[in-house]
């Protein structure tokens, strides 16, 4: 048994009130709910008594949550977050390798080179994080300009405060005054352009989802 | 379905939707409760928390594809296996042939001896 337009309205108030509201998930969830309702509305059961049945089974995945991967700020529907950490934890894996690995190494290994290479490094360094500063800008201009929520848009708001790294980067280089390779600043620096990597991989994925509902 | 059997269930999940997808060109979350429902004639109910998880974690992972399709005028989001899907399919499949054949040993030895 088909529901009304009007009861589907009410579904989707539901899923509003709940801020279920990025793209990717809501209309999956809202499919689904619709379908479990018109099942057991197929049994003999008021939409009322069917859709309040329903919410009972959905509540506790909507119940606000938060992961250590975001930070306990970030709080949002318990599937979001889920489903956020699942796309994260390579990409964090990743972050956390670009920052430790120089430590570990420069920290074995000091590297040292001649002014004029040191000057070129910290020179090219610091333009390259100006170029990516301004991509990141870029893309957190696109993702609000857009003003659709993916669970893509989520992830990346939570790593725009990343390219602060970049800013140390090209504030300082990677050499320090007496031409050594700093591990502290060239783990920022390896750990800004992680960041950069990670938001286009994910900017990518927030459009193509908006393309995938058509809603661009 | 006891505690003890969602447990030994929930370890099978991606292998349960991923041998539904090989069956099938694509399928929907819905689709897929209701099919693991009637295959096991009731027996084994997947919960939305448990199926959406597996699904996206398919789907991050690169072994699912998304379709979105409009029907009775609401958008519907498919599943479908992608190369890499097919293969790991196979895999999984044949893991668990080797983990029930292994737990046959473990739970009924005599029937190893004949």
């Amino acid at each position: 048994m088909k529901i009304t337009n009007e009861n589907i309205k009410i579904v989707e108030n539901y899923l509003h009130e709940k801020e279920l509201n990025y793209i990717d998930l809501k209309h999956e969830v809202l499919d689904h709910i619709i379908l479990d309702i018109e099942e057991k509305m197929s049994l003999n059961i008021s939409f009322d008594v069917a859709f309040e049945t329903t919410k009972l089974k959905w509540n506790n995945y909507f119940r606000k949550s938060s992961s250590f991967y975001f930070g306990i700020i970030y709080n949002r529907p318990k599937l979001v977050i889920k489903k956020a950490v699942k796309q994260i934890k390579l990409y964090f894996l990743l972050y956390l390798a670009a920052y430790f690995l120089p430590q570990l190494l420069l920290k074995s290994f000091r590297i040292s080179v001649g002014n004029s290479t040191a000057d070129f490094v910290n020179a090219f360094v610091s333009s390259t994080s100006i170029i990516c500063f301004f991509y990141v800008l870029f893309i957190g201009f696109k993702v609000k300009k857009s003003k659709v929520k993916t669970t893509y848009s989520f992830i990346l708001k939570t790593q725009f405060l990343g390219i602060i790294f970049l800013l140390i980067g090209a504030l300082f280089g990677v050499f320090d005054r007496q031409n050594i390779l700093s591990s502290t600043f060239t783990g920022f620096v390896l750990a800004g352009y992680a960041v950069i990597f990670i938001c286009h991989h994910f900017f990518k994925k927030h459009e193509k989802a908006i393309n995938e509902y058509q809603l661009s | 379905m006891t505690m003890a059997n969602k447990k030994l269930y929930k370890g099978s999940l991606q292998t349960i939707i991923l041998k539904l997808l090989s069956e099938k060109d694509r399928m929907y979350g819905y689709e897929i409760t209701q099919k693991v429902k009637e295959l096991t004639k009731g027996e084994l109910k997947i919960t939305e928390g448990a199926l959406y998880p597996a699904l996206h974690k398919l789907e991050a992972d690169g072994l699912l594809t998304v379709e979105v399709a409009k029907v009775d005028n609401r958008l519907r989001k498919y599943y479908k296996l992608t190369k890499d899907g097919s293969k790991e399919t196979v895999n999984k499949l044949s893991e668990m042939q080797e983990f029930l054949k292994t737990m046959q040993y473990l739970v009924n030895p005599k029937l190893n001896l004949k």
